[in-house]
């Protein structure tokens, strides 16, 4: 069987498709752009971003895109989270040292 | 994986009845999560706090005795419960690592079960093809951007860091069942189990039969609802993988945060457990059962 005959992406091809996405994801991060879909996007990194829809299947390029965002979305969730918790304990630290 | 929920669950709830000893009145709303055992110190010691530090700050920060002597007897019931406390933690954490170790499980969860695909060189296959030996089960599809590919390595890297161990040997079955068998030709499947592992066992079927076995394994899977025709996609779908006995039962599941070193440990401690109580795994994959 040759390669030919897969339709889905080979080895080298997956392994392709994340390198030229990275890099188009750095310049983006350069640009200080988070969203590839938001307009700010539209003015930037035109290039890689040419390269990275050529290199990857557009499910992907729609799957990485999204996953970009919602990645930055829950470790700041994730931040706040922590922060609140250290806020509580710290509290709770207070008030101990005070009672006793 | 059950077990390290429940002993997670409870530490925050011993962690949240410890601070509320220290009677802080905003900490009051937690105080009826508190289990009941730990109500009756908790009561005690605050009440007691309370009263101190009332006459604490009435005084204006006079030291007399009767102070001193409640503080002092606050914060020995304090420490002795802490002490209490921890050495009780310390015991749950031993007997959790022991139960680990020593293989048990709270009732076997029912996954797993009979199926019948077809396998990467077209070969009607039945799970009783895989019998005696274990199994390591992955679902997934030839068009997954880049968790299945990379689990799928990491299972490769499992496979081959176990059967590396001279007590082990060559005992476990790999097994690739595709989630998307409108796509996953056997001619798909055939090409993308080469990409991770000589012994890799691609199966796929009709989607009944595909649906019929993900549903047995709890496996999650959907497809887009609409798509133009020649649309491309992704098939969304859990990602656990699956270690199943020689006998075809549920042995572990492993998660896509588990490091290869901490899944090919766990399957080693497994297997070297079966074979302690006499378990017989066989070497290599025999004739297929259910072509004859």
């Amino acid at each position: 069987m040759t390669q030919e005959t897969a339709n889905h992406p080979s080895r080298a091809d997956r392994q392709n498709c994340w390198k030229v996405r990275d890099a188009y994801f750095e310049c983006l991060n350069e640009a200080k752009v988070l969203d590839p879909f938001a307009p700010a996007a539209a003015n930037v990194c035109q290039n890689l971003k040419e390269k990275y829809e050529k290199g990857c299947m557009k499910s992907w390029v729609e799957y990485f895109n999204k996953r970009r965002v919602l990645e930055v979305e829950q470790k700041e969730l994730l931040e706040r989270m922590r922060a609140q918790h250290q806020a509580v304990k710290d509290r709770e630290e207070q008030t101990k040292n005070q009672s006793s | 994986m059950f077990r390290s929920l429940i002993t997670r669950a409870q530490r925050p709830a011993v962690a949240c009845a410890s601070f509320s000893t220290r009677a802080r009145p905003v900490a009051r709303p937690l105080a009826p999560l508190r289990p009941s055992s730990l109500a009756n110190h908790t009561r005690f010691y605050s009440s007691k706090s309370d009263g101190a530090r009332a006459q604490n700050t009435n005084s204006a920060g006079a030291l007399n005795w009767k102070t001193l002597a409640v503080f002092a007897a606050t914060g020995a019931g304090l420490l002795y419960y802490f002490r209490l406390e921890k050495q009780r933690v310390e015991a749950a954490k031993e007997e959790e690592a022991r139960l680990a170790k020593a293989n048990t499980t709270y009732g076997k969860p029912k996954i797993g079960g009979p199926f019948s695909l077809i396998d990467h060189n077209g070969v009607r296959t039945t799970n009783q093809d895989f019998k005696g030996r274990y199994m390591l089960i992955y679902f997934g599809f030839t068009n997954c951007p880049d968790i299945c590919p990379e689990e799928l390595d990491k299972m490769a890297e499992v496979l081959d860091t176990v059967s590396a161990d001279p007590e082990i040997g060559d005992v476990i079955t790999p097994i690739f069942i595709t989630c998307d068998p409108q796509r996953d030709t056997v001619a798909e499947v055939n090409e993308y189990v080469k990409d991770f592992h000589k012994d890799l066992i691609g199966l796929t079927g009709t989607l009944e039969e595909v649906a019929r076995v993900a549903k047995s394994y709890r496996v999650y899977f959907s497809k887009p609802p609409k798509l133009a025709p020649g649309e491309d996609y992704l098939v969304d779908h859990s990602i656990f993988f699956y270690l199943m006995s020689p006998e075809g039962d549920f042995v572990d599941c492993y998660a896509k945060d588990h490091t290869a070193e901490h899944v090919s440990q766990s399957v080693k401690d497994h297997i070297l457990a079966y074979k302690e109580k006499g378990g017989k795994i066989a070497p290599a994959l025999g004739p297929r059962q259910s072509q004859q």
